[in-house]
């Protein structure tokens, strides 16, 4: 078995350093967080240096590239600090670029080059969370249009995107097999309303309820076959978990980090707080998790290379991670103490964006509802 | 033609521990092109493409310093080829033998139009290497670099001191130290890295660069000096009141 990085990893990540050390200070992505502002100038230098274009395909202007190397990217730019700075946009865009238009393509890579976020994903409503197939939201094609109506909620980054990737029903189709497509929209359609959302984490992305009311649109605005939204939204379902634990490692690793310093600088008693026994076991509780969490990440990575069936493994490690990355952040803000809770101490911040990632992308319980029915089936 | 740009591969003192005893833990220390030389990497593309040439990157060292992941970092930086001088003589490297084997090698390339140098070297920071070369080769040697254009054929180079401003016109070949913000040193991409594995390197090993006869000056003992130390105060208060503390801090001492 082979622990270290290729050479082509080496240097990505020398030269991936060196764009985060010019380009994403702690003051930069301290700022946005407190203005609610989108990491727009970063993404358009991770564009400009090829990184946002890493895993496209070459006739996309990418370069393709192994899962075990882009969850090291993506775990790179969560351990300067910066939730969902690296990844998500090349996942979605997959969706776009396997399954969409001419348009729809030229569209979304226009908007990634530009440092935009292409779309948001529109697929949680008021009554369908953890169980998608009670999705409502209704599009109903006719004389070659089609008609939107119902509620999303929850919507990251609705209102910086200039598109949805809507998921929604043909009213007509009863269950949930063949009822649902998916939907490249406009977020400025006549008809769609928003009403933003003041969540505790994740500040750099909006979050929104989206309505939409008689939306009507040309119907190439469907993206890939309909009927099979579903089918091709959970083609990349088990990556973008893939991509949310590499965060989640990445994150964990910066507060520990803080913490570690902080412990060995912060004089109580007259010593360190780290000589004291129940700080250092905070600290090794702390190591042996992020040590774990990324050796999931990347074997769960080296499984996607291997094309091997990741639906147990996805979960595990989704699961493992969201959850050991957040009591990681929340052991660094108790070895930090009360300054650990104020909004200057970055800890703060990764404690409250780890925290959204046990419900983003997938529950912790839902996590277990899917490895725990794998695991005992395949025991049966 | 051709513009040539040397560079060294070094162990990076930020990842250096320093002992009890003040000396150097380089073991777990890993070798990258030295701080100010992608400066010069940059600075040299700019210049070969002003003029239509090649860019070529020369590198000295012992035999160990070869590696294909020096070789790509070097390549990767825009790089069109790459010579690896490798010299026993190395083992114990000081500026003048450097300068010796790197001399040596250039010898190899018909025709330099300029030779880029970074500011100085990221472990032993003398700065020296590049005008002792300069004085191998017999050409001007000029550190402090700034800038540098391609006027109707000629080169101008600019430096810029502490109250002025040079602009120098050269008549044939001079090795060109840069300062170490003369240009931003893209970052290399995917792209660059894969290219790079693809792009010639040539090693000149002992036997055909030849012996190192020149005088030298061999370190016969190292010791660390007392660093002065760093005084860390601070200042609790309002912005204001901060700056006003600071202010009278510096005078203070005298540095105002
Ligand atoms: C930060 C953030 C960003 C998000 N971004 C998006 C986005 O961009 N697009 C989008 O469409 N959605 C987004 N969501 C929504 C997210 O996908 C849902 O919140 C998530 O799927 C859970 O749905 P819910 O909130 O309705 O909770 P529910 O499904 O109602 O769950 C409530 C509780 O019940 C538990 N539960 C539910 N079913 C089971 C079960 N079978 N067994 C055991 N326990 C169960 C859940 O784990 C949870 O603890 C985001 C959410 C967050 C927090």
């Amino acid at each position: 078995m082979e622990f270290n990085f290729t050479d082509e990893q080496e240097l990505l990540l020398q030269s991936l350093d060196d764009l985060l050390e010019r380009e994403c200070s702690e003051q930069y992505i301290a700022e946005l967080d407190a203005a609610h502002e989108p990491p727009t100038a970063f993404r358009k230098a991770m564009y400009d240096t090829g990184f946002l274009s890493l895993g496209f395909p070459e006739q996309y202007g990418g370069t393709p590239v192994d899962a075990v190397t882009l969850v090291l990217l993506a775990g790179r730019v969560a351990r300067q600090g910066l939730n969902n700075g690296y990844g998500m946009e090349l996942l979605q865009a997959m969706d776009i670029l396997e399954f969409g238009s001419e348009a729809q393509r030229e569209e979304i890579l226009g908007l990634l080059a530009q440092g935009e976020t292409p779309f948001a994903l529109g697929f949680t409503e008021p009554g369908a969370g953890s169980d998608s197939s009670g999705l409502r939201t209704s599009a109903v094609h006719r004389d070659g249009q089609v008609v939107f109506n119902g509620t999303k909620t929850l919507i990251t980054n609705a209102l910086r995107s200039r598109n949805l990737l809507l998921m929604a029903r043909d009213p007509a189709v009863s269950g949930s097999r063949g009822a649902i497509s998916m939907y490249l929209v406009p977020t400025d359609a006549p008809g769609i309303t928003y009403n933003q959302l003041d969540k505790v984490v994740w500040h750099t992305a909006d979050s929104c309820e989206v309505f939409f009311d008689d939306v009507t649109l040309p119907e190439s605005c469907l993206v890939g076959t309909k009927g099979r939204g579903f089918e091709q939204l959970m083609r990349n379902f088990e990556f973008e978990r893939l991509v949310i634990a590499s965060q989640c490692w990445g994150q964990a690793e910066c507060a520990f980090h803080d913490a570690a310093a902080y412990a060995a600088q912060r004089q109580q008693f007259g010593q360190p707080i780290g000589q004291f026994q129940l700080i250092q076991q905070k600290l090794v509780d702390m190591a042996i998790k992020v040590e774990n969490m990324g050796n999931l990440v990347l074997k769960t990575a080296w499984m996607l290379d291997q094309g091997l069936d990741l639906r147990t493994q996805g979960a595990l490690c989704k699961r493992y991670c969201a959850l050991s990355a957040f009591e990681v952040a929340d052991d660094a803000v108790q070895i930090f103490g009360g300054i650990g809770l104020t909004n200057g101490a970055r800890v703060s911040r990764i404690w409250r964006d780890t925290r959204g990632h046990r419900v983003g992308g997938g529950t912790d319980e839902i996590m277990v509802h899917i490895a725990g029915r794998q695991i005992v089936k395949a025991h049966n | 033609m051709s513009v040539a740009v040397i560079f060294k591969w070094a162990y990076s003192p930020a990842d250096a521990q320093v002992r009890s005893d003040g000396t150097l833990d380089l073991s777990r220390a890993k070798a990258a092109i030295s701080e100010y030389d992608p400066v010069a990497i940059a600075a040299g593309r700019q210049l070969a493409n002003d003029l239509g040439t090649d860019l070529v990157g020369l590198t000295a060292g012992p035999a160990g310093i070869d590696s294909p992941l020096m070789r790509k970092a070097a390549l990767s930086r825009g790089l069109d080829r790459l010579f690896v001088a490798t010299h026993s003589a190395l083992e114990q490297a000081n500026s003048t033998v450097t300068a010796n084997v790197l001399a040596a090698a250039l010898g190899r390339e018909p025709e330099i139009a300029a030779v880029i140098a970074g500011a100085e070297s990221v472990d032993d920071a003398a700065g020296q290497v590049p005008l002792t070369l300069a004085g191998l080769l017999d050409w001007p040697g000029l550190a402090g670099v700034s800038g540098i254009a391609v006027d109707g054929g000629a080169l101008e180079v600019y430096r810029t001191g502490a109250n002025r401003q040079e602009t120098l016109r050269l008549t044939g070949p001079a090795v060109l130290a840069v300062t170490t913000n003369a240009v931003s040193p893209p970052v290399p991409g995917m792209k660059d890295i894969l290219a790079a594995g693809k792009k010639p390197a040539t090693v000149l090993d002992e036997a055909e660069l030849g012996p190192v006869t020149c005088a030298q000056a061999v370190e016969v003992g190292r010791r660390p000096t007392a660093v002065p130390r760093r005084e860390g105060r601070v200042l609790d208060g309002e912005l204001a009141e901060a700056v006003r503390q600071a202010v009278s801090v510096i005078q203070e001492a005298g540095l105002a």
